[in-house]
């Protein structure tokens, strides 16, 4: 069962070079590579997001590469590079290795699974091409980037707090600068479902090493048929004894009783046979271009393509009728997302925008956005709010999903518009000196007004719309328990394909100035809940100051 | 296969780890609340309350801490010094909401020429701590200095609940256990306007030491920002009055105007008081007895209030061109 050992070493590069690319995806973005690179490598997404919204991928060079490289190579990425695909190996040699059932040796049960992974293929482009990225879900490098983020990095970064807290005392003492490090805690919401659905492929493992890889991923079925035309290939030469060991050995399960040939397009290329061997019979040679065989058709029954054909056609159909128009509830979108129904179609629920998320306020949807939003993300601004001077989440987008702004841009691109709950804010409500929503809100978009009304005379918040960007600090930071007294609603979002969000209005209602034109004392309006003071500035105090 | 012994060598190792990580916890908290201590700086007689200086800003903050008997008053050698600017926001200086870096980075250089052992510059930030510290522009002003760390207070264990005996509205809070260590604090409040408050100067910039500041809004705002400062007491407060943001506070935007001012002294109140007149507030005239917590603070006597009472003294040698920005 011992995997080749350089394939090993390259696997294990591999998934730490995906760690530490998805460890720099966040604020501020330091490297001068995407730190979505696994994602944009991906020729799944960046095909079926070519399908659901006719949109180029940020990852349609790199795709391309992989292509290239898998025409050459074979289906290399499945044993070296593929993250879940080395996860799942690690998996399997410390646990499920030991339990796998001993039984059920027979190679023909075996064999027809391979064709399943077609029929998953077959459902996520034809879902895409009507417009659902629902079953992306499944994509292999989105499913691992969305299991290190939503369920190992919060784990990380606990122990380093944790580890950075015991070592407190000792770091002070010494005067390092450790001893103030403190990394913002990550938590997150479907983390148990997240995992569910990795530790569902671990177990099925206990039927067959890398079921998940050989039989079922949409991303393996792809690099599979490409991987029909390589040039590099495996052969047996006449010393073969036929003893079997390749066959133990086979991380694709891909060879026939004698070990001599390979169910075509299944090979992954580990070269655990060729070091496995004792006699060196096996080889990779670079054997030229092959034509597409027809004597070596995919090994598909039409039963199952029409299957799968109809599931994903039904998956696409059911997915565009559902309740994401119109949008269910307070979904607020991370700044720059494309109109939701081109965002439902080209979002791959990667989670890569929430690990790079500064304050963690994207947070994976459940059913906020129709159950075929699952994992995208949304806003949770009483969580935290979205930080002004951040925007990674659309740079480390590998579909532009949320477009890559400028900071300037991100600024402008509204996401919802705040709104106060007279009932419940302490201002309005308890004549509180509360002024928590203003402070912290970076847009000039809290105005307080003095007012006179049944609860005394006092200063009150008012929202300014034009200049109010839907960040939601201000719902983060009040005081009120529970649920806010100042919540931000989708009102008045800018969901926009292209084009520019800055507009003059909103530019001009965030400039200190236009609180002077506002005329700081005189009230906005009287609504009829409040009788408003004729104060003005220069006969009334500001708050906080007493007559002499 | 599993090997029992190195199971409980495991355990073993767990269990002496967990002992450390307890006496680690138990070292921090050994009880050594010594805010009180700093009552003696306070007392220490001097010739003068406040020390009134203008030029730059490394200039004038050198000026100031000379008229009042210089930073060697306060920072002795091998001291542990706690820095305390606003840097609560991630808005550039320009703007008025934070200590301008030049003023802090003079004011770190002091202490370490006093023979300062480290110096701390802290603040607990409203936005992540990552983007006010960068945005403010202090972290990178302080950026090669030997001995100066900055540092975003923003994680609970690092503040300690203790009890306000003195608190007429606020009777506990949860405060920087840095204080606890530190052998000097150095307020370093920048001037500016503040919607609930009127002005937000040198006690009000002490909440920024604080972890759960909600408190202070749902219940009642200027009596316990006073009853806060009878627990923090810094030995020493030096506005940043370079610029004031004297409407829009306390996050901005809002209308600055050039002060060029840094005003240094023991009495935080006095400081505070001081500075109320050096400029209109929201386009008006007020004393420091006119601003409700400087008010509280007074009957608290926590400090002198009225600036008749003050001996201030003034720099005279300031750079005419520095000066003549005028305000």
């Amino acid at each position: 069962m011992k995997i080749n050992r350089t394939t090993r070493v390259v696997q294990l590069v591999s998934l730490g070079a995906f760690f530490v690319l998805l460890g720099f995806a966040t604020y501020p973005l330091i490297l001068p590579i995407p730190p979505d690179l696994f994602l944009r490598l991906d020729p799944l997404i960046a095909l079926g997001t070519f399908l659901s919204s006719h949109r180029l991928s940020a990852g349609l060079w790199t795709a391309l590469v992989l292509v290239g490289a898998t025409l050459w190579l074979g289906r290399f990425f499945c044993s070296h590079v593929c993250p879940l695909g080395t996860t799942l190996d690690l998996v399997d040699e410390g646990v499920t290795r030991r339990l796998r059932a001993r039984r059920a040796r027979g190679d023909e049960p075996r064999r027809r699974r391979l064709r399943w992974k077609y029929y998953v293929l077959a459902s996520v482009l034809l879902a895409s091409l009507l417009g659902s990225t629902f079953l992306f879900i499944l994509d292999p490098i989105s499913l691992a980037t969305r299991f290190y983020t939503l369920v190992v990095y919060p784990v990380v970064v606990a122990a380093i707090n944790g580890l950075l807290f015991v070592l407190r005392p000792l770091l002070s003492a010494v005067g390092s600068s450790l001893a103030y490090a403190h990394l913002t805690p990550a938590t997150f919401s479907l983390t148990l479902l997240t995992l569910a659905l990795v530790v569902a492929l671990v177990l099925l493992q206990l039927w067959e090493r890398r079921f998940w890889c050989r039989n079922l991923c949409p991303l393996g079925a792809l690099l599979a048929l490409l991987a029909r035309l390589r040039i590099l290939r495996r052969t047996v030469e006449e010393a073969c004894t036929e003893c079997g060991l390749c066959r133990q050995v086979c991380l694709a399960g891909a060879l026939t009783v004698d070990g001599a040939s390979t169910v075509v397009g299944e090979c992954m290329v580990c070269r655990s046979c060729e070091s496995v061997c004792p006699k060196g019979a096996v080889r990779f040679r670079h054997a030229g271009w092959k034509r597409f065989d027809p004597e070596e058709p995919v090994d598909v029954t039409r039963r199952g393509v029409i299957t799968a054909g109809v599931t994903g056609l039904v998956v696409g159909a059911v997915a565009g009728t559902s309740l994401a128009e119109p949008k269910p509830g307070r979904l607020i979108r991370p700044p720059g997302a494309l109109p939701e129904d081109r965002f439902l179609a080209t979002c791959v629920r990667c989670g890569e925008c929430m690990k790079a998320c500064l304050t963690h306020t994207l947070q994976p949807c459940l059913l906020e956005a129709g159950w075929e939003g699952i994992w995208t993300p949304r806003l949770v601004c009483r969580h935290a709010g979205c930080e002004e001077q951040c925007n990674v989440c659309g740079r480390v987008c590998p579909t532009r999903a949320i477009r890559a702004l400028t900071l300037e841009e991100k600024k402008f691109a509204k996401i919802g518009t705040a709104v106060i709950d007279r009932t419940r804010c302490i201002a309005w409500n308890e004549n509180k000196e509360c002024l928590i929503c203003d402070e912290a809100c970076p847009y000039n978009a809290i105005d307080f007004r003095v007012v006179v009304d049944s609860c005394g005379r006092g200063k009150r918040p008012f929202v300014v719309r034009e200049a109010c960007s839907g960040c939601g600090i201000c719902e983060e930071k009040c005081p009120v328990g529970g649920e806010s007294a100042i919540v931000v609603h989708p009102d008045g979002e800018m969901r926009r394909e292209s084009g520019s969000y800055i507009t003059e209005e909103a530019r001009r209602a965030r400039e200190p100035e236009s609180d002077a034109d506002r005329d700081y004392f005189e009230p906005i309006r009287d609504d009829g809940e409040c009788v408003v003071g004729p104060e003005r500035a220069d006969d009334d105090l500001a708050p906080g100051f007493l007559e002499e | 296969m599993d090997n029992p012994v190195s199971r409980r060598t495991f355990l073993k190792k767990s269990v002496g780890a967990a002992a450390l990580a307890g006496l680690g916890v138990c070292a921090r908290s050994l009880p050594s609340w010594a805010l009180s201590a700093y009552e003696e700086a306070r007392g220490a007689e001097a010739a003068v309350d406040l020390g009134v200086a203008t030029g730059s800003p490394a200039w004038a903050v050198g000026r100031a801490l000379d008229l009042i008997g210089g930073i060697g008053r306060f920072v002795k050698r091998g001291d542990f010094v706690l820095l305390k600017p606003n840097m609560s926001f991630g808005t550039p200086p320009e703007m008025g909401a934070t200590t301008s870096p030049e003023v802090v980075k003079a004011v770190a250089i002091e202490c370490l020429e006093a023979g300062a052992r480290r110096v701390l510059v802290a603040d607990h930030t409203i936005r992540a701590a990552k983007v006010s510290l960068e945005y403010t522009g202090i972290e990178p002003a302080l950026k090669g200095l030997d001995g100066v760390q900055t540092a975003a207070l923003n994680d609970e264990s690092r503040y300690r609940k203790v009890s306000i005996p003195r608190g007429q509205a606020l009777r506990e809070a949860a405060v920087a256990e840095e204080l606890d260590r530190a052998d000097v604090l150095v307020n370093l409040p920048v001037a500016k306007s503040h919607s609930a408050t009127g002005v937000s100067l040198g006690i009000k910039n002490l909440m920024g030491l604080v972890w759960d500041r909600r408190v202070f809004h749902t219940g009642v705002l200027d009596q316990s920002i006073a009853d806060l400062a009878t627990l923090i007491r810094p030995q020493l407060t030096i506005m940043d009055a370079m610029q004031a943001m004297v409407q829009g506070g306390p996050s901005g935007p809002g209308r600055t105007v050039r002060l060029n001012r840094i005003v240094a002294g023991v009495d935080d109140v006095a400081v505070d008081s001081y500075t109320v007149g050096l400029t209109k507030w929201y386009n008006r005239k007020f004393t420091g007895k006119q601003v409700a917590h400087l008010a509280a603070a007074s009957r608290m006597e926590l400090g002198q209030i009225d600036v008749d009472q003050l001996r201030i003294a003034f720099d005279q040698e300031a750079p005419r061109e520095e000066n003549s920005q005028g305000e």
